[in-house]
């Protein structure tokens, strides 16, 4: 069943899904290797690609829940609350659509937000860094990471409905 | 906190740091056991010219035809399988970040190397890359930086700034594999050094030869460069892999194998940030104008004397201040040259290699060609390979020295102006004096 044509259908997929949970880059490397491997050793039953991407999520979680880590809010790994989320916020098998999405809303904030989100989130800086980056006191900091998170959540709920 | 909201700040998170899936379709076909080939399947034949008519001589003849149209096409397909599909730049992907991993077997033990593409440089309106080398032993660790561009030339290495990065004297530029790759295609090239001057004669052996390394099986060019240095017949052998690159290269001196590096493995880096660069406010607050500058910076301030770009550092100048930006993701951060935080986490963030312990002077060694000039390390030393400019500790003198020389440089120490001379030899400051 394990085939190069059905793991680059679902590879990018099973990778998203483990960065949108909280994986690091390496770990979701090595987890969708895993999760591919045990495909292999025990394939799901349906062959229909939802069906084995639904298997590979499901896979993917419980490889991750093994890793011990915690998630980035502490939240506890519920597959159903976890696939009610993927599924209505999420959609497309890959999340390529979802990341698409997002790369035109953040293109639409303002610059000061963008740099905002850049120092928080691309350069893993504290909101004392946003700050000082933006020469912001550190509650503006916090208002206007809270702010543009605000934006970019309506924009891509905006992109949803409209899809 | 719901897993909506988890789900945007990862996605959030992910897009500033512009990671991407990687393809990891080989690794868990050789995980599984299951590795195919490297090349990709064969284009599909075409479909059978139609055969009018029951006649059977015409049938037989729609046949023949078609044979000999299948037969075209597999001939077309092995010459150019080398460059179809991809296209030259496959022949050596370097994308920020991508890694080859060699292990190296010899006459004189094994050790292994890893090449990174750090960063990149536009010169003559053609992108560069810079390929960091570097090598590790028990007891010992270096790096070299080269200058390499893939393009419609196939891999070309611009020695001129390999001249400047690592101080050759002689400086010369070369192909190093041809595109379109083809089987007996013959050029030269000339690789000069200090105490070098070798002429190479290259030949593609093959275009489209199965290469076995620890990282896969490859179909490969096979290229073999030959020259002769005295009495000694060097012979250099290189498989390059398409989406790949060098995945073996052998040598042998006078018909004896000196050295046989092998891919151990391959990391793709990641895709070029955003050309777009978001300004930090110290900038932001004057005004700007487009100089037509490469895709890194749209814009530069108005009133600024000069600007200069190279790879991932931006340096301007406003009146007689210069002031260094340095490149990371898709934001300028004020650098420091002279604070080993900045290096070290220059280091950390370019994933360059693993530093060895003088990392200061070793990626200090690998920007010099960029700045044109570089502030040394502390305690008087200079980086390993010159030309550079030194700097000791206290003392606001600057001189630029090679590796061998005797400089003298005045300038202050605290308030009081004074002389100094130092002899510098093989790249290390041996003798200070003072006045």
């Amino acid at each position: 069943m394990l085939t190069p044509e059905l793991i680059r259908r679902h590879q990018a997929g099973v990778w998203r899904y483990l960065r949108l949970l909280g994986c690091d880059e390496a770990s979701a490397d090595d987890l969708t290797q895993d999760a591919f491997l045990a495909l292999l050793r025990q394939p799901p039953a349906s062959a229909e690609p939802a069906a084995i991407a639904r298997w590979l999520r499901t896979t993917a979680l419980r490889l991750f829940r093994n890793l011990g880590k915690r998630t980035r809010n502490n939240l506890p790994l519920d597959e159903a609350a976890i696939e009610a989320a993927w599924s209505t916020h999420v959609q497309s098998s890959n999340a390529d659509e979802v990341m698409d999405d997002l790369d035109t809303c953040m293109q639409g904030l303002p610059s000061r937000m963008q740099s905002a989100l850049m120092v928080r989130y691309g350069d893993g800086g504290s909101r004392h860094a946003v700050a000082a980056t933006l020469g912001l006191q550190d509650d503006g900091a916090k208002t206007l990471l809270r702010r543009a998170r605000e934006r970019l959540s309506h924009c891509l709920q905006h992109k949803r409905d409209n899809r | 906190m719901s897993w909506a909201n988890e789900f945007l700040t990862n996605a959030i998170e992910e897009h500033c740091q512009n990671s991407s899936p990687p393809d990891l379709t080989h690794v868990i076909m050789q995980r599984a056991g299951m590795a195919p080939e490297h090349e990709s399947s064969p284009p599909p034949c075409p479909p059978p010219l139609s055969v009018c008519g029951s006649n059977v001589r015409t049938r037989l003849a729609g046949a023949a035809i078609v044979l000999i149209a299948a037969a075209v096409v597999v001939g077309v397909w092995q010459t150019s399988r080398a460059d179809e599909g991809q296209g030259p730049q496959a022949w050596l992907p370097m994308q920020r970040g991508a890694t080859w991993h060699y292990q190296v077997t010899g006459p004189d033990g094994e050790w292994t190397y890893t090449e990174s593409a750090s960063g990149s440089v536009r010169r003559d309106n053609r992108e560069y890359h810079l390929l960091v080398t570097h090598r590790a032993s028990a007891d010992h660790s270096d790096s070299r930086t080269r200058l390499l561009a893939c393009d419609e030339r196939g891999i070309w290495q611009d020695q001129a700034w390999e001249h400047a990065l690592n101080g050759y004297t002689q400086p010369y530029s070369c192909s190093l594999l041809p595109t379109p790759v083809r089987t007996d295609a013959t050029w030269h090239w000339r690789y000069g050094g200090q105490e070098l001057d070798l002429q190479f004669e290259a030949k593609v052996i093959a275009a489209n030869e199965p290469c076995t390394v620890p990282a896969g099986t490859y179909r490969a060019a096979h290229v073999r460069a030959t020259t002769t240095r005295g009495d000694t017949a060097l012979v250099e052998d290189m498989w390059y892999a398409r989406g790949v690159g060098l995945v073996r290269k052998t040598t042998t001196r006078n018909g004896k194998p000196t050295a046989d590096a092998k891919l151990t493995r391959h990391d793709k880096g990641r895709p070029r940030w955003q050309p777009q660069l978001m300004l930090p406010e110290q900038l932001a607050k004057s005004e700007f104008h487009n100089l037509g500058m490469p895709d890194e910076v749209r814009v530069v301030p108005l009133g600024v004397e000069s600007l200069h770009i190279d790879s991932h550092f931006l340096r301007v100048r406003y009146g007689t201040e210069w002031q260094l930006w340095r490149m990371t993701r898709q934001r300028l951060v004020a650098f420091d040259p002279s604070s080993m935080d900045a290096w070290n986490a220059l280091v950390a963030e370019e994933k360059l290699f693993t530093p060895p312990k003088d990392q200061h002077t070793t990626v200090a060694t690998h920007l010099s060609g960029i700045f044109g000039r570089l502030d040394a390390a502390n305690q008087g030393q200079t980086v390993s390979r010159g030309p550079a400019l030194i700097q000791f500790t206290g003392f606001d003198g600057q001189a630029t020295v090679k590796q061998d020389s005797v400089v003298t440089i005045a300038g202050k120490e605290k308030s009081e102006m004074i002389t100094i001379h130092a002899e510098i030899k093989h790249g290390k400051v041996v003798s200070i004096g003072r006045r």
